[in-house]
This record gives structure tokens, C-alpha cells and sequence, in this order.
């Protein structure tokens, strides 16, 4: 689903990621480990097209998207993947159903589909109830929640999550994976970063582990 | 699915409104003070040709017939100098009408002076609207001039020189001002759109995140520029309405004013506004969204 083939992407001279080889597939949530700046956000911006890679491939879906850079591309991109971020990038002038409904808006989505398809993402976040109200009236935990919600009301195939519980407290992150992982159930294929080896360490996972931008 | 983004999009260009309220309306009402007075201005400058038959007495021609002449052949020339462009209407001056004409400025009766009336038949010509101009003017005396039988023919050259100068002076101020004033409010409306949007440069990167395009991310802000500009210019026809009703009251009484095309200003301060809107906004978006 996810395929990283000796991937490198560079900022300045030796500051970047180095020959990232790994591979997430459907079904499967795989973490990306290291302290902060060892470049677990860098692997996950160049797979959704925020920056260019110097060299390798990286495939979605068998499909090299690393070989194009034009607008279309990455918006194409991006509209394949369900992204939550660890500052959650809610819109906070805009009601949780609106900020849900996003990225159906930007698909072009009927008013009537979207009102089904936001309903089911707050129902499988355990978030039904809050329709109408404004992220900044909610927790960190909820926030997120919301983020996730709104990741997922495209049904992607790839979800990718940078540090998604950096912000939140220990028993309200562990929720979180809980909910990512019921996502891996129906076939989707979840990558996402952390810099806190105990939470995630009693969920036996496959983990990448990265140092330096390479990986250890 | 593309009918639904149009929907949204033109939604989210009404929502911008309320979400960015002030500065919306002062954007609106910058455009409309500035439709006001470019409409004012246009008023005023169809008003102008109305001003200038104020000046009638101004734009006339006189012409003098040779003296040998007869009361008939007068009259043919007369009559002839009537069919020339610009020739509005005239008055035939027999000789008696000469002596009074003298009388009137000298305030002595031309028979007692000389005995008999030396003076010449001719007449008095006014010119119409179009002509009323040094340049047309010049051109229809030279004109009467050439014809058998004319002696002379004069107008009041200086003062036309001057009033022509102040008229056109007064256009291209006005025209100075216009442009001024788009300008300027071109310039101040899409700054204050651009603090809208720089407010929302978190907003635009979240959204290029979800994958959304260039048209998707500008689209909101340019159709709420276009409203912003509508709103203004509905500003400026409320206003103008007002100044109609109370210069009927102050102006009239005084001086009678053209009505203005109503048709042609109401859609003019339509169409101005909302381009100035969308001029503005696209400036300020693409400003933004370069960086
Ligand atoms: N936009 C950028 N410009 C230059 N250097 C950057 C940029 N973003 C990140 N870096 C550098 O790249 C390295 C990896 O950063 P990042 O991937 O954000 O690390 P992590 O997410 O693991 O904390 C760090 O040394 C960081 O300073
Ligand atoms: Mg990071």
C-alpha cells in the first residue's frame, strides 16, 4: 500500500532522510520511532507531497507517485490519503461538521452524500453528538478525534498520523491508537509517527526506528 | 460533482462576508463613496451641454449683409446661412431693426446723426449644442463668410476661447479625479481584502493539505470581493438616490438639471463595483498565495 524504495530527501547537506526503505501494507499500522528531529515528520511530508525527494521511489497503492510534481499530482495526492496532524489543523471558525465535510467539499461531494458520509466518520470517533459545536469548545482528546473523523470521512486506503497524540495526555493517546487500529480492520493501511516509545511499545507492532534521518 | 463545488464555493463567498465582517463593509463602502462620486461626476458632465445653453447668448454669430443690398436678396442669404450645419435658428435684422439695435448701444438715433440709415441688413445666428465650440465656430463664420453678398461675419471669439478652456479644464479634472479615485480605492480595498485573507493564511495551508486546488482555495475569496463590490455599489445607488431627491429641493429652483439615464447609471455602478471587487481580491489572494 505504502512502499518506500531507498528514499532520500534532503533540506540542507546531511540534514534530511537517507536510503528509507519500508514497506506498510493494507491492513497494517506501522509506526515510524525516533527522538525529535530524527525526521519521522520528513518521511511523512514526502509521501504526501510537501516536499520534493532527491532520489528513490515511493509508491502508493503499486502507483509511483514520486515521479511527478505538478499541482494536479499533489492534490491528487493528497485526496487518496487521510492526514492527522499532531496540532490537530482544525478550522476553528468552522463547525465540526463542516470541518468533517472538508474534504468531500473539496471532492465535490453532494450535499445529501456528505451529510451520510460526516455522520458515519463522527459515529465511528464516538463524536455524534458534537455536530454542531466549534473545535475550540472541545479537549485536546475530542479535538482530535474530530481530526481523525475528518481523516477518514473519504474512506482512505493510507491514513498517516504525525505524532497524532503529542498533544494529549497518556490514557486519552492510548484511545487514540485504539481508534487507529480498528481502522486497520477494514483493509486501510495507517503510518504514523511518535517520539514516545512506551505508548506504543505494548501493542507489538511493526516499527520503523529512525536516527539522524536513517534508519537504525 | 462539479455543479455541488460551485454551490459550495459561491456558499463560501457569502459565509467569507459574515466571518470577515468589517472588513467587508468598509471595502463596500470604500467602493461605494467611490462609485458616488464618479457617478456625481458623470452627472455632472452630461449636465455640462444643459450648463452651456445657459451660456446661449455667448455662442452666436453675427452677420452683416453688404449694405447695396436687397430686402429680398437679404433674405435669400438669410435663409441660405439657416441650412448650414450647426445653424440652430436666427433672426433677420432689416434696417429698421439696425437702427434699434444702434439705439439700444449708443443711445442715439442713428437718422438724427447722419440723416438717413447707412445701416446694413443682416442677421443674428444661434448655433446648436454640438457646434458650440471655438473651433466649430470659427469654421461655420468662415463659412458664412465666403458666401456672395456677406460682409462680414463675427462672434464672440474671446469669451468663447475662455469658456471652452474652463469647460475643458473641468473635464479633465474631473476625468483626473476619477482616475484617482479608482485607483486609490482599488489600492485600499484590496489591502484591507488582504488582511482578510493573510488572517486565513492557516486556513489556506490546512486546505492545500485536504488536497484541495488553486480554484477551490482562491474561489471563496474572489466571489466574496465581487459581493463586497455589489454591496458597494448598491451603497452608492442609495446614496445617489438621496442626493437626486435633495438637490431637487436645494438645485433646482435654480438651475434646471438633464435627468441622467438611470439605466446607464444603475448598471454602471453594478458592473464598476463588482469588478473593482474582483480586481481587488484577486490581487490580494494571489498576493497571499504566492508565498
Ligand atoms: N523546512 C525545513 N527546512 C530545513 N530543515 C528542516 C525543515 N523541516 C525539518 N528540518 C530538519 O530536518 C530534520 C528532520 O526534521 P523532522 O522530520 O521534522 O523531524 P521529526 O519529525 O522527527 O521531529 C531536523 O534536523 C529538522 O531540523
Ligand atoms: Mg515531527
Amino acid at each position: 500500500m505504502i512502499r518506500f524504495d531507498n528514499v532520500t530527501a534532503t533540506y540542507k547537506k546531511n540534514i534530511g532522510i537517507f536510503n528509507i526503505s519500508f514497506e506498510v501494507n493494507p491492513g497494517e499500522l506501522v509506526f515510524i520511532m525516533g527522538p525529535t528531529g530524527a525526521g519521522k515528520s520528513t518521511i511523512l511530508k514526502t509521501i504526501y507531497k510537501d516536499i520534493h525527494i532527491d532520489s528513490g521511489k515511493i509508491f502508493l497503492n503499486n502507483k509511483e507517485i514520486s515521479n511527478s510534481s505538478s499541482n494536479l499530482s499533489i492534490s491528487n495526492t493528497r485526496n487518496q490519503i487521510g492526514m492527522i496532524f499532531q496540532d490537530f489543523k482544525l478550522l476553528n471558525n468552522r463547525s465540526v461538521y463542516d470541518n468533517v465535510a472538508l474534504p468531500l467539499r473539496i471532492l465535490g461531494v453532494s450535499n445529501k452524500n456528505i451529510k451520510h458520509m460526516v455522520r458515519e466518520s463522527l459515529n465511528k470517533v464516538n463524536m455524534s453528538n458534537y455536530e454542531l459545536s466549534y473545535p475550540l469548545e472541545l479537549s485536546g482528546g475530542e479535538q482530535q478525534r474530530i481530526a481523525i473523523a475528518r481523516a477518514l470521512v473519504n474512506n482512505p486506503k493510507i491514513i498517516l498520523a504525525d505524532e497524532p497524540t503529542g498533544n494529549l495526555d497518556p490514557n486519552i493517546s492510548d484511545e487514540i491508537l485504539d481508534l487507529l487500529e480498528v481502522f486497520t480492520d477494514n483493509g486501510s493501511a495507517v503510518l504514523m509517527s511518535t517520539h514516545n516509545f512506551p505508548l506504543i511499545k505494548p501493542r507489538n507492532k511493526k516499527f520503523i526506528e529512525l536516527s539522524k534521518g536513517r534508519m537504525v | 460533482m462539479f455543479i455541488n463545488k460551485v454551490i459550495y464555493l459561491i456558499q463560501e463567498g457569502f459565509k467569507t462576508i459574515y466571518r470577515s465582517l468589517i472588513p467587508s463593509i468598509i471595502s463596500a463602502i470604500t467602493i461605494g463613496i467611490s462609485l458616488l462620486v464618479l457617478s456625481v461626476s458623470y452627472y455632472l458632465y452630461i449636465n455640462l451641454e444643459s450648463f452651456t445653453s445657459d451660456f446661449k447668448n455667448e455662442y452666436k454669430i453675427e452677420v452683416f449683409f453688404d449694405d447695396d443690398l436687397s430686402q429680398e436678396a437679404s433674405l435669400n442669404i438669410f435663409n441660405a446661412i439657416l441650412f448650414i450645419d450647426g445653424i440652430e435658428d436666427g433672426v433677420f435684422i432689416d434696417k429698421d431693426a439696425a437702427a434699434n439695435i444702434f439705439k439700444d448701444e449708443f443711445n442715439e438715433e442713428v437718422t438724427k446723426i447722419i440723416g438717413q440709415n447707412p445701416l446694413p441688413m443682416g442677421g443674428i445666428f444661434g448655433i446648436s449644442s454640438d457646434y458650440r465650440s471655438y473651433d466649430s465656430m470659427s469654421k461655420i463664420t468662415k463659412e458664412i463668410k465666403y458666401i456672395a453678398g456677406v460682409e462680414d461675419a463675427i462672434f464672440p471669439q474671446e469669451s468663447i476661447v475662455k469658456f471652452d478652456r474652463s469647460i475643458r479644464n473641468l473635464l479633465s479634472f474631473s476625468f483626473l479625479i476619477g482616475l484617482f479615485i479608482i485607483v486609490v480605492s482599488y489600492f485600499f480595498v484590496s489591502n484591507t481584502i488582504l488582511l482578510v485573507v493573510h488572517s486565513k493564511k492557516d486556513e489556506i495551508k490546512v486546505l492545500k493539505l485536504l488536497g484541495a486546488n488553486d480554484l477551490f482555495i482562491k474561489a471563496p475569496y474572489i466571489i466574496n470581493g465581487i459581493l463586497v463590490g455589489l454591496f458597494g455599489s448598491i451603497i452608492s445607488l442609495i446614496m445617489l438616490f438621496l442626493v437626486d431627491n435633495i438637490s431637487l429641493y436645494i438645485i433646482l429652483p435654480y438651475y434646471e438639471f438633464n435627468s441622467a439615464n438611470y439605466n446607464f447609471i444603475v448598471t454602471f455602478n453594478l458592473f464598476f463595483g463588482s469588478f473593482l471587487g474582483l480586481i481587488s481580491s484577486t490581487r490580494s489572494i494571489n498576493k497571499i498565495y504566492k508565498k
